[in-house]
C-alpha cells in the first residue's frame, strides 16, 4: 500500500479543517470499503482522518415524534440490533442483517455504508476502464461481464449498480442526511444524496470534500412498522443482492392506504418511483395492484446483454413483498 | 512516513509496537508479534480467516489499520487456549472434526466464540447465520456447526453446574 | 488384516487437531528462517495477452526506504531453463521458465519480483513498476478461429484421450431415442483459503523450502534443476498445506521465482501470493464445450455414445480437461467414440482440478443420461442399472471390486427416490421440489513411495515418508495404519511427513496417498519387525509366531514381553527398517494386472426452487460411495461432505469470468468468485460401504477425496429439471436460467 498521514481528529471541527487542509485526504471510520479500494490502489489518499474519536457521533437517538437520529458513527450491527429500530423501522435492521457478515458489520458504520462505493467487476481493476474510477477511459461493463449492473438511472458513461443495502431502505424512508462543513451545518433529502451518473460517474455523492456526515434522520412514519426488507442473491449469505426491496406498507380495509416501497441493486442509485407508489395507493390491496406497480416502476429500465433478468425478478419480488406486508398487516 | 507506537493488549499481555499507518494489524500480529494463528486468505475481508477479537467484538484484521487498534484490547486464537490446554471450543472442533485442512480454523474458532458470547444458545441457522464471515473450503461445513452447537451445549451445562 | 481392528476404519479424531485449533500449526507463511527476519516479495504481473516487455521503470522505487532489488528477465539466467519433462523427474504447472525471455503469453504471466525490508513497500514497489510492452495480436475467444487447435494423444496418466470402438453410425440406427446435446461448464478456480505461498532460505549453496506444495520431492527436484544444485542440497518442508485441490500439485514459477530471488539477495525472501495472484499463477479448470450423443434401444440399453470435449490450453501450460475418460468406460457399450481437443489461447493456464475431466465430464454424461431416461419414460436409477457393466469398458477387465449397484440400492432408499414426482409437478408452499441423481467413479491410483519405520526406547513407533496431508488427515490416517500393524493405539505412533528429505512418496493428488502409502507401510512394517524378531533372538528370546505386537512400552509376541528399553541398546537409541512398494497403478508403466481400479458411487440431491424467483437450495444429498476399506471414519466422512459440498459450489455458483477482449479474469476475488458459505448447506447424509479392496493394497483402501466432488453437480442439474421441467445444460445454474420458464 501506498504511504499517507494518519491524523486522529478529536471534534466534528477538526476532522472539517483536517480535509480542507489537505485536498487529498479521506476519513476512516470502519475502513471497510475504503481499505480494500486503497490495497487496490483505486483509493491513494495522502491523510487519512480517523474519526472513531469523535464523541457523540455513535448515538443513536428515538425521538418522541417516532423519528430516529442515528450518529454516522453507529456501527452496522448496533443498528441492526436497536430495539427502537426494529419496532419503528424494521426494514433498516432487516437490510443491515441481509448484507456483509458479523464481522464486517460491527467495522462499517452508517455514515460509511451511505458513501460505499459500487461492486462493478470492472472498478477496482487498474487495466480496465472505468468513468467512475478515471473519468473519460471508458467503460468496460457496457459491453462486458455486467450481470451485477443496473437498468435504472444509467447513462452511456456508467452502468454499476448502488450495492448498499441498508441504503434502499433509507430510500424508502426517506432519511435525512445531516453533514457539517466549514459553512456549518446542511440538511440533505436522501434522494439527492446518490447522484447519477449522467455524464460524471466520478461524482457519486452530494457532498463537499471537507464535509462530514454527522448523522441520518429517518423521520416518523408508523406504519413503518410494518415494513421489511428482501434480498435476493446468488448464494445465502454473504453475497450482494441481485434484486432487493423495501416496502413499507398500510391498507385501509383492502385497499392500499399508503406505501413505501425502494428496490436495490437495479438502479445506479437506491431507486424509488413515485408513480409505482401513487399507483398503489387507494387502489384495492390484490396482486393485479402490485403487478402494475411494478410494471410502472421498471418503465424506461435499460438492460444490457447481462442484467435483463433484474427487471423480470425484481417484478416479481415487488409482489412478494407487498403480499407479504398484507399479510402483516391483516 | 511517520511510524507510531501502538500499545493494545493482546491475549491479556501489554505490547508496544512501532508501526507505518499503513501497517494493518494482521501483519503487525503476525510480523511484529509472532502470532501466526491468524492467517490472511483472501485479504478483502471475505474469507475470515483473518478474524480476532478486538474489545468484544468479531472484527476482521486484515481490514483494519494496526494504528486503528490503538489502546484496544485484542484476543486470538493463541489466546484462547494452547495445544496443552485446549479451550471447550477448541476441543470441540477436534473432536467433531470441525476441520481439515486447519488453515480457516483459527479465524473460525475465534468468531465462534464471540458468536457464543453473544448467543450462548444459537439454534443451528443462527450458528450458520453467525458464521457467514468465515469460508471453509474443505469440510462442507457440516462438523463445524455440530463442533459449535456441542461446544455451547457443554459450556452452558458447565455454567448451570456452576450455578 | 485384521478385520476386527480397534484401529481401522474407526472415528478417531485427527492427532494434528490439538495443532490446528489452538493456531500452532505452522503453515508456508507462517515459518520464519532460524536468524532474522525474512525479506517479503511481490510479484509484478503482465497485463496484456501476448507481446513482449520492452523495459520496466524502475524510477519510483529508487526513492523508496525498504526496498531491496527488483528482478526480472533482465537479470540474465538467474534460473536454468526447463524443458517440460525433464527426464520424468518432477511435473510443472507450465512448461516454461520464468524469467527466460522477454515473452508474454497470457494477462498474470509473472514477470518480475520486487524485494523488501516489509510487505508494505514491496506490495507500493510492485504497483510502482512501470512496464512498456509491444502487443502482439492475442487469441483469447474460445472460438477465435485462428486459434490452433490440438487433439493430445494421451492425458499425464498416460491414458488416451481419443478412442473409438465399434461403430457409434451403426449404432445410432439401431436405437430408438438418441440423446444429442451441448454442455458447457466455466472457468472454475481451486480457491484453497491458504494461498500458495514460498520461504526459500540459502545456506551456501543449501537450499531451504518451506513451501504451500502438494508435492515436496517435486518441487524439490524441480527446484533442485531450476537452480542448478544437486536435488540432495534441497529440502522443502510442507508440514501444514491450506488446502489445494489441485492448484498446489505441480510446482508452479513463483516457487522458482522465489528461491532464485532470494539466492540473488542473499538472504531469505518470502513469497505470499495475493488472492489475485492465485488466478493466474496455479491453473484453473478450463472452460469445456461437449458434446454428448446417446443412443438407446427400446429397453434402455445403449447402442452407441458420443462424447466430444473441446477446452483449451495456454500457450505455456500442457493440461487438458479429460472429460471424456469416464464416459468411456463407464456404461455398457460397444459402439463409442471419445474425443479431446484443445485450442491453444493467450490465457492463463490450466491445471487439475479436484477431480480433473471426472467433475466437468459426469456433468454432462450424467445429463443426459437424464435426458435419456426421460425420452424413454424411464427412470433414471432403472436406466443406469441397464447399462452397468462388471467389466472396464475401456480394456475389457474386470473390475477389481465394484459394488454400485448397491450404491444406487442404498441411495434411492436413504433419499426417498419414491416421493420423486414428474417434472415440475411436485410444489410445496412456494417451492417447487425435485429429485435427481446420477453416478460418481474415480479412479484409484498408487504411486511408488517409500517409508522408514523406527522404534525408540520408549517403545514410540516413528513412521516417515515424504508426502503431505493437505486436509485429508493423512497424519491420522498414517498413525493408524502403523498402529493396525503392531497392534497398539495411534497414540503411541509419531508420523512424520511434509519433508522431502524424508523416504520418497508421491504428491497429494488423484487421491492417492492413502492407497500409495498403504503398501509401503505395510512393507515398513514387515521390515522393522523382521529386525525386531531378529533382535529378540540376538537376545536369546524365542518369539512365537504371534504377530510382534508393540504397546505399553513393550514387545510382546504370545507370552514374550520384553521392554523396549532392554531390546533397544542405549547407543543406538533405535532401531530402524526401510520399506516401500515400487508398484504404480493406474498410469503408464504400471503394475501389469488383469483387473481395474475404480471407486464408485451414486449421489442424490433434492433441490428446492422458489417458484417466482428461481432460488435454487439443497436442503438435501445424499451419497454412497464404494471406495474400499475405509480407515478412518471421521476424516473419510468430512472429505464426502466437504466434496458434495464442493459440488453445490460447481452446480450453483463457481465462475471465473474472463474479458474476451484483453483476457482478464474480471472477478479475482473471493467477494465475487462464489464459493459454499455455511447457509448454503444443510445436513447431508453419507454413506461408505466400506469394502476392502485387497487386490489394490495391503490395507484395501482405495482413496476418496475427488469422487464425492464426481456426479454432485449432474445430481443437482437433474434435480432442478425435475422440479421445474427445465433442463439447463451449462454450469453454474443460476436463478436467471430459470426465471422465464419456471412453471409459476
Amino acid at each position: 500500500m501506498h504511504e499517507f498521514t494518519l491524523i486522529r481528529a478529536e471534534t466534528d471541527e477538526a476532522a472539517v479543517s483536517a480535509l480542507t487542509a489537505h485536498p487529498d485526504a479521506r476519513l476512516i471510520a470502519g475502513g471497510t470499503n475504503l481499505v480494500d479500494l486503497m490495497k487496490e490502489g483505486v483509493e491513494t489518499p495522502t491523510h487519512l482522518i480517523d474519526i472513531n474519536g469523535l464523541g457523540d457521533l455513535d448515538r443513536i437517538e428515538a425521538r418522541a415524534d417516532g423519528s430516529i437520529m442515528i450518529g454516522a458513527l453507529s456501527s452496522n450491527s448496533s443498528v441492526a440490533w436497536n430495539a427502537d429500530i426494529q419496532s419503528r423501522f424494521p426494514m433498516i435492521s432487516d437490510a443491515i442483517l441481509a448484507g456483509a457478515t458479523t464481522q464486517l458489520r460491527n467495522m462499517a458504520t452508517m455514515g460509511g455504508n451511505l458513501l460505499q462505493k459500487n461492486r462493478c467487476f470492472y472498478y477496482p481493476d487498474h487495466n480496465a476502464r472505468c468513468n467512475k474510477r478515471e473519468p473519460g477511459s471508458g467503460c468496460d461493463a457496457m459491453d462486458g461481464v455486467n450481470r451485477m449492473c443496473a437498468v435504472l438511472g444509467t447513462s452511456d458513461q456508467c452502468i454499476a449498480a448502488h450495492p448498499s443495502d441498508v441504503c434502499v431502505a433509507l430510500r424508502a424512508l426517506d432519511a435525512i442526511v445531516h453533514v457539517k462543513g466549514v459553512e456549518g451545518h446542511r440538511a440533505i433529502e436522501f434522494a439527492d444524496f446518490h447522484k447519477l451518473p449522467g455524464g460524471t460517474p466520478h461524482v457519486e455523492f452530494d457532498l463537499a470534500h471537507n464535509e462530514l456526515i454527522t448523522g441520518i434522520e429517518v423521520p416518523g412514519l408508523p406504519f413503518a412498522a410494518n415494513s421489511t426488507y428482501l434480498k435476493l442473491r446468488d448464494r445465502t449469505s454473504y453475497a450482494f443482492a441481485l434484486v432487493s426491496i423495501a416496502a413499507a406498507l398500510k391498507l385501509d380495509g383492502d385497499t392500499v392506504d399508503d406505501v413505501r416501497l425502494a428496490v436495490g441493486s437495479v438502479g445506479t442509485v437506491p431507486w424509488r418511483s413515485a408513480g409505482a407508489e401513487d399507483a398503489m395507493r387507494g387502489a384495492p390491496a390484490t396482486a393485479a395492484t402490485f403487478s402494475k406497480a411494478a410494471e410502472i416502476f421498471f418503465e424506461g429500465a435499460k438492460p444490457r446483454a447481462g442484467n435483463g433478468f433484474k427487471i423480470e425478478l425484481a417484478k416479481r419480488a415487488i409482489v412478494r413483498v407487498m403480499e407479504t406486508l398484507k399479510e402483516q398487516a391483516a | 512516513m511517520t511510524k507510531q507506537i501502538i500499545k493494545m493488549t493482546v491475549n491479556g499481555e501489554v505490547q508496544e509496537v512501532i508501526a507505518e499507518p499503513r501497517e494493518l494489524l494482521i501483519y503487525v500480529l503476525r510480523e511484529k508479534l509472532g502470532m501466526t494463528g491468524p492467517h490472511v486468505g483472501c485479504e478483502t475481508s471475505h474469507c475470515g480467516a483473518c478474524t480476532v477479537d478486538i474489545d468484544g467484538k468479531s472484527v476482521k484484521s486484515c481490514t483494519m489499520f494496526a494504528a486503528q487498534a490503538q489502546g484496544a484490547e485484542i484476543t486470538t486464537i493463541e489466546g484462547l487456549g494452547s495445544p496443552d490446554a485446549l479451550h471447550v471450543l477448541q476441543e470441540s472442533f477436534k473432536e467433531h472434526h470441525g476441520l481439515q485442512c486447519g488453515y480457516c480454523t483459527p479465524g473460525m474458532i475465534t468468531r465462534a466464540h464471540r458468536l457464543l458470547e453473544e448467543n450462548p444458545d444459537p439454534t443451528e441457522e443462527d450458528v450458520r447465520i453467525g458464521m457467514a464471515g468465515n469460508i471453509c473450503r474443505c469440510t462442507g461445513y457440516q462438523n463445524i456447526v455440530k463442533s459449535i452447537l456441542s461446544a455451547a451445549a457443554e459450556m452452558n451445562a458447565s455454567k448451570e453446574a456452576a450455578q | 488384516m485384521n478385520v476386527n481392528s480397534t484401529v481401522i476404519g474407526k472415528p478417531i479424531s485427527r492427532v494434528d487437531g490439538r495443532l490446528k485449533t489452538t493456531g500452532a500449526a505452522r503453515y508456508a507463511a507462517d515459518h520464519r528462517p532460524v536468524e532474522g527476519r525474512p525479506l517479503h516479495a511481490v510479484l509484478v504481473k503482465s497485463s496484456i495477452a501476448s507481446g513482449r516487455i520492452t523495459g520496466f521503470d524502475l524510477s519510483a522505487l529508487q526513492s523508496m526506504s525498504g526496498f531491496v532489488r527488483f528482478v526480472s528477465h533482465l537479470d540474465g539466467a538467474l534460473i536454468r531453463t526447463i524443458k517440460n519433462p525433464v527426464d520424468g523427474a518432477f511435473a510443472a504447472g507450465e512448461e516454461y521458465t520464468p524469467f527466460e525471455n522477454d515473452r508474454v503469453h497470457f494477462v498474470g504471466q509473472h514477470i518480475g519480483l520486487v524485494v523488501a525490508q516489509t510487505l508494505e513497500v514491496a506490495e507500493a514497489a510492485a504497483k510502482a513498476v512501470v512496464v512498456d510492452y509491444e502487443t502482439s495480436a492475442a487469441r483469447i475467444e474460445f472460438a477465435d478461429p485462428t486459434a490452433e487447435v490440438r487433439q493430445p494423444d494421451l492425458y499425464n496418466t498416460g491414458e488416451e484421450l481419443q478412442v473409438s470402438r465399434g461403430h457409434v453410425e451403426a449404432g445410432l440406427v439401431e436405437a430408438v431415442e438418441i440423446v444429442k446435446a451441448t454442455y458447457t461448464t466455466p472457468i472454475e478456480h481451486h480457491n484453497p483459503i491458504e494461498p500458495s505461498a514460498t520461504l526459500a532460505v540459502w545456506d551456501g549453496d543449501h537450499l531451504t523450502i518451506y513451501d504451500a506444495t502438494q508435492g515436496s520431492v517435486n518441487d524439490k527436484n524441480y527446484v533442485a534443476f531450476g537452480m542448478s544444485v544437486d536435488p540432495k542440497n534441497v529440502r522443502v518442508l510442507n508440514p501444514f498445506i491450506g488446502g489445494g485441490f489441485g492448484c498446489k500439485g505441480f510446482t508452479w514459477p513463483h516457487t522458482l521465482i522465489a528461491a532464485a530471488a532470494a539466492r540473488a539477495v542473499e538472504q531469505p525472501v518470502l513469497l505470499v501470493l495475493s488472492r489475485k495472484d492465485m488466478y493466474t499463477s496455479c491453473g484453473h479448470r478450463p472452460y469445456t464445450e461437449q458434446e454428448v450423443t446417446l443412443a438407446a434401444d427400446a429397453d434402455g440399453v445403449l447402442t452407441a455414445t458420443r462424447h466430444r470435449t473441446q477446452s483449451y490450453r495456454s500457450l505455456v501450460g500442457d493440461h487438458v480437461e479429460p472429460c471424456g475418460m469416464t464416459t468411456a468406460m463407464l456404461y455398457q457399450c460397444d459402439n463409442l467414440e471419445v474425443t479431446h481437443s484443445v485450442r491453444v489461447l493467450n490465457r492463463p493456464s490450466g491445471t487439475p482440478l479436484r477431480s480433473p475431466g471426472e467433475a466437468p465430464g459426469t456433468f454432462a454424461l450424467e445429463s443426459a443420461m437424464d435426458e435419456l431416461a426421460e425420452k424413454l419414460g424411464m427412470d433414471p436409477v432403472d436406466l443406469r442399472r441397464r447399462n452397468h457393466t462388471d467389466i472396464d469398458q475401456r480394456n475389457g477387465r474386470k473390475w477389481s471390486s465394484k459394488h454400485l449397484l448397491e450404491c444406487y440400492d442404498r441411495g434411492a432408499e436413504k433419499i426417498g427416490w419414491g416421493r420423486r414426482k414428474a417434472p415440475g409437478q411436485w410444489r410445496d408452499g412456494n417451492d417447487l421440489v425435485g429429485l435427481g441423481m446420477a453416478t460418481a467413479c474415480y479412479p484409484g491410483y498408487r504411486m511408488p513411495t517409500q517409508t522408514r519405520l523406527t522404534l525408540d526406547r520408549d517403545g514410540t513407533l516413528h513412521v516417515g515418508v515424504a508426502v503431505q496431508d493437505i486436509g485429508t488427515g493423512l497424519y491420522t490416517v498414517l498413525a493408524q495404519m502403523v498402529a493396525e500393524r503392531f497392534g497398539t493405539s495411534p497414540e503411541n505412533v509419531r508420523v512424520l511427513i511434509g519433508d522431502s528429505d524424508l523416504p520418497p512418496g508421491p504428491l497429494a493428488g488423484g487421491s492417492m496417498t492413502t492407497a500409495s502409502v498403504a503398501a509401503a507401510v505395510d512393507d515398513g512394517c514387515r521390515a522393522l519387525s523382521e529386525k525386531l524378531r531378529a533382535r529378540l533372538v540376538d537376545m536369546g528370546h524365542t518369539p512365537g509366531n504371534e504377530p510382534l505386537v508393540i504397546d505399553g512400552g513393550a514387545l510382546r509376541s504370545g507370552p514374550l514381553s520384553v521392554p523396549a528399553a532392554e531390546v533397544i541398546p542405549t547407543d543406538v537409541h533405535e532401531i530402524v527398517a526401510e520399506g516401500g512398494s515400487d508398484d504404480t497403478y493406474g498410469f503408464t508403466g504400471g503394475v501389469e494386472t488383469d483387473k481395474s481400479f475404480y471407486s464408485f458411487g451414486a449421489i442424490f440431491a433434492e433441490v428446492r426452487i422458489d417458484r417466482d424467483f428461481g432460488i435454487i437450495r439443497v436442503p438435501k444429498m445424499t451419497g454412497v460411495f464404494d471406495v474400499g476399506r475405509v480407515i478412518n471414519a471421521k476424516t473419510a466422512r468430512s472429505q464426502m461432505l466437504g466434496g458434495m459440498t464442493f459440488g453445490i459450489g460447481m452446480a450453483l455458483m463457481e465462475e471465473t469470468f474472463i474479458d474476451d477482449k484483453t483476457g482478464r479474469f474480471v472477478n479475482p476475488s473471493l467477494g465475487e468468485y462464489y464459493v459454499p458459505v455455511n447457509a448454503d448447506v444443510n445436513e447431508f447424509d453419507v454413506e461408505m460401504l466400506d469394502i476392502p479392496d485387497y487386490d489394490f493394497n495391503p490395507f484395501g483402501a482405495r482413496g476418496l477425496g475427488e469422487i464425492s466432488n464426481v456426479g454432485a453437480s449432474a445430481a443437482i442439474a437433474n434435480a432442478v429439471y425435475n422440479a421445474t421441467g427445465i433442463r439447463v445444460r451449462h454450469l453454474p445454474i443460476r436463478l436467471d436460467d430459470l426465471l422465464e420458464d419456471l412453471p409459476r
